[in-house]
């Protein structure tokens, strides 16, 4: 779980980042590696030589000096222990023993220290020539390092003071006692600092240069991914003649000539998903008005021709009655049915299509409508218009299209909705035409009802009847808070 | 002296039925039939008549522009629109262009012969089944309440939400125009709504225009 978040975390980060991060990483590695195994491997030589200089300088010490231990020449030796010191600047003491260990001679280039094993005897040791030995100077700095390596006629031993390592070599004197020469490493300390010094400085040129290179070449993956990228983008904001630029034919770049062929092809598509569309529009409205002329002319023939014939009939049976063959109430009875079929006539009319809509305009045939569904279906519609006569009528088309959808609204109220109150409000500015078709019933998801296109073909069909005006649709309804159609049309521009 | 009537209507088997139905009457007298405005209007230019029996759905030339253009020139004539429109608008724009009076083909025979007798003695004449309509039209919508308290007690913010909501906005629109939440909206809509004793948005669009709040944009 942590170590794939934690896997996660990483692959997230940028890709520059990735790529100077491993720069980095391996330069550093290979850095590190490097510097210690040189260092490591310029110890192990620069000590070798150095063990065999310092041996040699002991077995010349310790020929030199066989004569003047038997003779006990103490002047004679510490004027070769001063020869030595002087002659090799490395080193730092020098210990002559004789047969049983006694010093007959020494000289530090540090005063106060003595190696471990001498400090046991030191008391002879030190009464031997300093008269008054302070306690402060025989303290030892000098600690075994724990590494002693026998050659068969000499020892070596290893020392660490603050001053660095110090290497003994100590030789027999062939006939009885012991040279003892120690010196120290400050040459070749100095020599490797300097070899790791110039490493270190050739690694961080190193770095450098491979720090640019990696930038250089996350710039060269990561520009053409991020101008991918923002072709992409503008390709969902439908900019179909977007291109992606080719930077290079590597993947990168082929991913780039891929982008633009979809991109191509997207647009060929939405192309034909456009024309069929201007069909499909066409084709709508064609339907509806179609549709609305043959209505029209239904209602007319119904209310004109047939109600006036009706009419004639009427006439002609009152011309009848005079006449008086038959017994009054005959006549009354034909007139009153042919009164109701002329009713019925004039009713099937109007709701084919009111004649008032297209006498009088908008405003009036809804608020007949609303009237007479109200009085219908006993739910209290009320009817509110804003619509300054002053405004020359709405194209007729409009008018048909907001007396439709209101239909449809007013008639879904009377069927879904169980409401106490409905209104339906009209507003006409000079810039836009309002129509708001409200009630306080139970109220549905308007989402999940457009989600069932078979179950909402009355609210599509208005919302398409809508969009064919260039109007706009919006219903705002929750279940158990009443639901509100408003329909909105601009009425700039050619209509 | 007889009463000269010229019948115009486009349906001539409904004209032959009416001419025959009134000559019956001795003091009238058909002196004209013509089956469009047009021809009514050239009618009146060759002879004189009392009264016109005047249709107002017709292919050419309708009902009402027919009687606007007589009576611009022949202010005196006596126009009878007879039709099967029952509505108030019609009824009401006829008689404003200055109709005499208004009878629906289906009343009773009698009743046109009462008509046309009316307004040859100078009265007006409405079809009693439709003269209701001109009441109500007249006595119109009540206006809207005004005995709760009106504008005053409204807060600056209902006021505002008022105003939005009389002139079409939404409810989210509303919350989206004045950086409030949808529900908060609702709330005042309800609160506005109880205040001044409003069941609907009509009602609401009325009090808004009763109140002057509409006037301002
Ligand atoms: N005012 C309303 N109140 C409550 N529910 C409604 C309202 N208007 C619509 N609905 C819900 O939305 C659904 C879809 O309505 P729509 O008008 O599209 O179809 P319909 O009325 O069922 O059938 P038709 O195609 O005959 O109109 C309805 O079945 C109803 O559940
Ligand atoms: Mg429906």
């Amino acid at each position: 779980m942590i170590v794939t978040r934690i896997w996660e975390r990483i692959l997230s980060v940028p890709i520059y980042v990735k790529i100077l991060g491993i720069g980095i990483l391996v330069t550093f590695l290979f850095g590190a590696v490097s510097y210690y195994g040189i260092r490591a491997s310029m110890y192990r030589t620069h000590y070798g030589i150095h063990a065999e200089t310092v041996l040699s300088i002991a077995r010349s010490l310790s020929s030199r000096v066989g004569k003047l231990i038997e003779t006990g020449d103490a002047a004679a030796i510490t004027e070769e222990i001063a020869l030595v010191i002087r002659t090799f600047p490395d080193v730092r003491y020098v210990i002559i023993q004789g047969k049983d260990e006694q010093v007959l001679g020494h000289e530090f280039t540090f005063p106060t220290n003595i190696p471990a094993d001498l400090m046991l005897k030191q008391d002879a040791l030190c009464a031997s020539c300093h008269t008054n030995p302070e306690a402060g100077e025989l303290r030892s700095d000098l600690y075994a390092v724990p590494s002693e390596i026998v050659v068969p006629d000499a020892r070596f031993q290893l020392w660490s003071r603050p001053g660095g390592l110090i290497l003994e070599v100590a030789t027999p004197v062939p006939s009885g006692g012991t040279v003892r020469v120690g010196a120290g490493d400050t040459i070749i300390q100095r020599e490797i600092t300097a070899v790791s010094q110039s490493l270190l400085f050739s690694l961080g040129v190193c770095l450098v240069i491979g720090q640019t290179l990696a930038f250089g070449l996350a710039y060269a993956i990561v520009r053409p991914i991020q101008n991918l990228l923002q072709a992409t983008n503008r390709l969902r904001t439908a900019d179909f003649d977007t291109r992606a630029r080719v930077y290079s034919d590597d993947e990168i770049g082929r991913l780039a000539q891929a982008f633009n062929l979809l991109a191509g092809e997207l647009r060929t598509y939405r192309r034909e998903v456009e024309e069929k569309e201007k069909v499909r529009v066409s084709l709508i409205e064609r339907i509806v008005r179609v549709q609305e002329e043959e209505r029209k002319s239904v209602a007319r023939e119904l209310h004109d021709q047939l109600g006036q014939s009706l009419s004639s009939v009427l006439l002609s049976v009152q011309g009848l009655r005079r006449d008086g063959v038959l017994p009054e109430d005959r006549y009354s009875r034909v007139e009153d049915e042919v009164r109701g079929l002329i009713d019925q006539v004039r009713r099937l009319a109007w709701d084919i299509r009111p004649s008032v809509l297209d006498d009088y305009g908008l405003d009036s045939a809804l608020q007949r409508f609303v009237e007479d569904v109200s009085k219908r279906i006993g739910i209290p519609f009320d009817y509110q218009s804003v619509y300054p006569v002053e405004l020359e009528r709405l194209p007729n088309h409009i008018e048909v299209t907001l007396y439709r959808v209101a239909q449809e609204a007013i008639m879904n109220i009377v069927r879904h909705a169980e409401a106490h109150r409905a209104s339906v409000v009209l507003f006409r500015h000079s810039h836009e035409i309002i129509l708001i078709v409200e009630d306080d019933g139970r109220g549905f998801e308007a989402g999940l009802v457009f989600r069932d296109k078979d179950a909402a073909l009355g609210l599509l069909g208005m919302k398409e009847r809508v969009e064919l005006i260039r109007g706009e649709l919006t219903i705002e309804s929750e279940v158990g808070k009443g639901s509100a159609v408003r329909i909105k049309i601009p009425l700039t521009g050619e209509l | 002296m007889a009463i000269r009537i010229v019948i115009t209507d486009d349906h001539a088997v409904f004209r032959s039925g009416l001419r025959a139905l009134l000559e019956r009457e001795d003091d009238f007298e058909i002196v004209g039939e013509t089956g469009s405005g047009v021809d009514t209007i050239k009618l009146a230019e060759e002879m004189e008549f009392d009264i016109l029996l005047l249709d107002i759905s017709m292919p050419d030339l309708s009902g009402a522009r027919v009687a606007e253009a007589l009576l611009e020139k022949y202010p005196a004539l006596a126009i009878i629109i007879l039709t099967m429109h029952e509505h108030e608008h019609y009824l009401r724009e006829l008689l404003q262009i200055g109709a005499r009076g208004y009878v629906l083909k289906k009343s009773t025979g009698t009743e046109l012969v009462q008509a046309i007798r009316s307004v040859f003695r100078g009265d007006m004449y409405v079809d009693p089944s439709i003269a209701g309509l001109l009441v109500s039209s007249y006595v119109g919508k009540p206006a809207s309440k005004q005995e709760s308290g009106g504008l005053q007690c409204l807060t600056p913010r209902e006021k505002e939400i008022c105003r939005l909501l009389a002139l079409g906005f939404t409810n989210s629109e509303a919350a989206e125009k004045l950086f409030i939440s949808l529900r908060t909206v609702e709330a005042h809509r309800g609160n506005i709504m109880a205040k001044l004793d409003l069941k609907t948005r009509a009602e609401l669009v009325r009090f808004a225009i009763d109140n002057g709040l509409l006037r301002s944009d």
